[in-house]
């Protein structure tokens, strides 16, 4: 955060204008907190920048909530759909059911969504190739070239724990466009 | 009409978001400009409910924007008109006009009774 907005009454301003947001969809929730704080840091580089000049600024612009609202009745974000449940689902475990081709489906569906940003696929992409199913693979090969216990189960574990935690990550941001 | 005061400010906020595209009109202005113009002109309570109408215009082609560093401090978003926005406020000036008259006359007629 750039120095001029780290006044905690500015902080918690922008706190709030970003829960009161939320039922934005993403794009102009991004826009519009980018154009908050520029506002701010222009009115307190146009000030003397005391603790009244911030009072002011903050109260001419007013309540986050009475912002948000004037962007219009909003049609609140959706959630997945089961193309992105099914999607999820693939990519984590559709290796195991149908070894290669499931996950791929997943992957498929995946970038056919619009309810993840670039970097969310990429995520969802390579973490990891085949789900489940690959580091399951590893740790079986791991065991039978006699990687000692104490080395193989954490591996284990975190190559498990990585795509399942990316199969949350990719449910909970998942936000369909407002029909 | 119970609820009269949302009706004038939804009203009000159709209103501000053309003095938007009109200030527009000679040359580009950045965010922070554009809605100091108007809360010195008494036309918004809020400033911050500026900037979600400067968006909404932005995302229906009236106006692009660009980033751009300034020398004094921040960068600052800047605004300008497009095509489709000059034609929208042709259009709305001229309905203005005659909204304007005929609603001047029939207030004015209501108060004289």
């Amino acid at each position: 955060m750039n120095q001029a907005t780290a006044h905690p009454v500015i902080e918690r301003y922008l706190r709030d204008l970003e829960r009161a947001a939320q039922a934005l969809p993403r794009r102009e929730r991004r826009e519009l907190l980018a154009e908050i704080r520029a506002h701010l840091e222009e009115g307190l580089a146009a000030s003397d920048a005391s603790d009244a000049a911030v009072l002011n600024l903050i109260d001419g612009l007013g309540e986050p909530e009475a912002i948000v609202a004037s962007a219009g009745p909003t049609t609140p974000v959706r959630g997945p759909g089961v193309l992105e449940v099914l999607a999820v689902l693939l990519l984590l475990i559709g290796g195991i059911v149908i070894p290669v081709l499931g996950w791929f489906v997943g992957l498929v569906l995946l970038w056919a969504s619009s309810a993840w940003t670039l970097q969310k696929k990429l995520l969802g992409t390579f973490v990891f190739p085949g789900g489940i199913a690959l580091p399951l693979m590893m740790g079986l090969m791991a065991t039978r070239v006699g990687l000692p216990p104490w080395a193989g189960i954490p591996l284990l574990i975190v190559l498990v724990a990585a795509p399942i935690v990316v199969a949350i990550v990719l449910l909970r941001s998942a936000e369909r466009p407002a029909r | 009409m119970d609820n009269g005061r949302t009706d004038i400010a939804q009203l009000r906020r159709g209103i501000v978001e053309y003095c938007l595209l009109a200030l527009l009109v000679e040359r580009e202005r950045y965010g922070f400009e554009l809605v100091r113009t108007l809360s010195d002109a008494d036309l918004v309570a809020s400033e911050g409910t500026v900037y979600p109408l400067l968006t909404r215009l932005a995302r229906e082609g009236y106006v692009t924007t660009t980033w751009r560093e300034s020398r004094s401090g921040p960068p600052r978003k800047y605004y300008a008109l497009t095509v489709r926005g000059r034609e929208a406020l042709r259009d709305f000036s001229e309905e203005w006009g005659r909204f304007r008259t005929t609603v001047d006359e029939l207030l004015s007629e209501g108060n004289e009774r």
